[in-house]
């Protein structure tokens, strides 16, 4: 047990310091155009993902990483099913207008419009995969490389996104321009990361997939 | 003859006082029946130990019929005395990030950070009160009464702060329900469903004048 402990507690360090290595050598670009423009490319050429993920949620009172695992579906324009299945199951989906959430056995679904900050996350969510988000007023850009990743980090204008989140980094993989992972910076420097992994694009998603079902 | 009416209303009126005023002082609400009055200081054990450490739930956070489900964690921070909280959304969003002071008659509460939707001052309020109550603060001059079962280990220590009456009401050594009250309005009570070693594993807070609910399951991530 003390062992098992050990080898996490090695993990996560090492994990923190690759992560912080990742953030250290960004340069800031100067010429942008030939990035917006792959990222556009990728934007409208992108009309499905499927990913599996981890999410890493580090927070200053904690010395531990919370770590999670799961899937996640985006189908254009605005479906998505973002669903985890470490440690604990739990899913959100959004379709047709709806925001449903299944924890275990229980479901609700909310409507979008009629909620705010279900709009907003639902936003957030599409905005940081679909990399859709160039032309969007919403949120100042700056964009950054090194060797392996292209950066782009997002400011949020509106109160209601900025008082939740101070910035949103985008990871864009230089082989193929594609979102490889997310952090979502809070005002207090808390912070979650979600690095994606066996990508599959532009596959068709059958609509079945964001029809919510009671887990067994 | 209207004089007449009006003085024999009145004096019934007086007299239906006088006889169910010591009736409405004296009886005292209790979680269980048959508790007894005891002239000496009960042990009330405490919902988190002195060796917790931290907790992990999954949360259901509902006010004003709008819902949040997430992740709370609890941490004691021995440097600053004080109990952290901290709810978050499944994805990692904050929802509010408070601190709970271990001691009343030094510490305090502080609100590090809450959500705009949250950020109304009746939900902190609410929030304040209940996480006190959880974290079984009052000042430590309050005075206090205790009562007992004759037969059962059942014990339930009122704590008189202010004009209001906090009850801690414990079971086979274990705290089961503490509520918050305003002379015999509730306004915030705690049930304890189950515990694990020092601390409660399960629990429910109702806080009535904010219409807030909230429900706390153990998760270990």
């Amino acid at each position: 047990m003390k062992l098992f402990k050990t080898l996490i507690l090695i993990s996560m360090i090492t994990g923190l310091s690759s992560f912080q290595s990742e953030q250290d050598d960004f340069r800031e670009l100067k010429n942008t155009d030939g990035l917006i423009a792959k990222i556009k490319a990728y934007a409208s050429e992108t009309h499905s993902i499927k990913s599996d993920f981890t999410q890493e949620k580090h927070l200053t009172m904690l010395e531990e990483v919370l770590v999670s695992e799961g899937h996640f579906i985006f189908q254009k324009e605005n479906s998505v099913l973002w669903e985890y299945e470490k440690p604990i199951d739990y899913a959100i989906i959004v379709f047709n207008g709806k925001f449903t959430i299944r924890d275990g056995q229980k479901i609700q679904a909310y409507d979008i419009e009629s909620n705010r900050m279900f709009k907003e996350i639902n936003h957030m969510i599409i905005t940081s995969v679909s990399g859709d988000f160039l032309d969007n007023p919403d949120f100042e850009r700056t964009y950054f490389e090194n060797e392996s990743f292209y950066l782009v980090r997002l400011s949020p204008v509106k109160p209601e996104v900025n008082n939740m989140l101070s910035t949103i980094e985008i990871y864009f993989d230089k082989n193929n321009i594609s979102v490889a992972q997310v952090r979502f910076v809070e005002p207090g420097d808390d912070f979650t990361l979600i690095k994606f992994y066996n990508r599959v694009f532009n596959s068709d998603i059958p609509t079945e997939a964001f029809q919510i079902e009671k887990s067994d | 003859m209207k004089y007449l009416f009006r003085q024999r209303f009145f004096t019934i009126l007086m007299l239906g006082f006088v006889v169910l005023f010591p009736g409405l002082t004296s009886c005292t609400y209790h979680h269980y029946k048959g508790l007894e009055k005891s002239s000496t200081a009960i042990s009330i054990p405490d919902i988190f130990d002195s060796s917790f450490q931290k907790a992990t739930y999954i949360t259901d956070f509902e006010v004003f019929g709008n819902a949040l489900s997430g992740i709370t964690i609890i941490k004691k921070v021995i440097p600053t005395n004080t109990y952290h909280v901290v709810f978050m959304s499944q994805i990692g969003l904050t929802y509010f990030d408070l601190e709970v002071a271990m001691d009343q008659d030094t510490g305090g509460y502080k609100v590090n950070y809450i959500i705009e939707s949250l950020n109304r001052d009746f939900i902190k309020k609410a929030l304040q009160t209940d996480f006190e109550l959880l974290f079984s603060k009052f000042p430590s001059g309050s005075q206090k009464h205790f009562y007992e079962h004759p037969e059962q280990e059942i014990v339930e220590m009122l704590v008189q702060i202010e004009n209001m009456t906090a009850s801690y009401a414990a079971e086979n050594q274990e705290i089961r329900s503490i509520s918050y009250r305003k002379g015999r309005a509730t306004r915030a009570s705690i049930h304890i469903s189950d515990y694990r070693k020092d601390h409660p594993s399960q629990f429910m807070i109702h806080n009535r004048k904010a219409r807030l609910h909230v429900s706390f399951r153990e998760i270990n991530l």
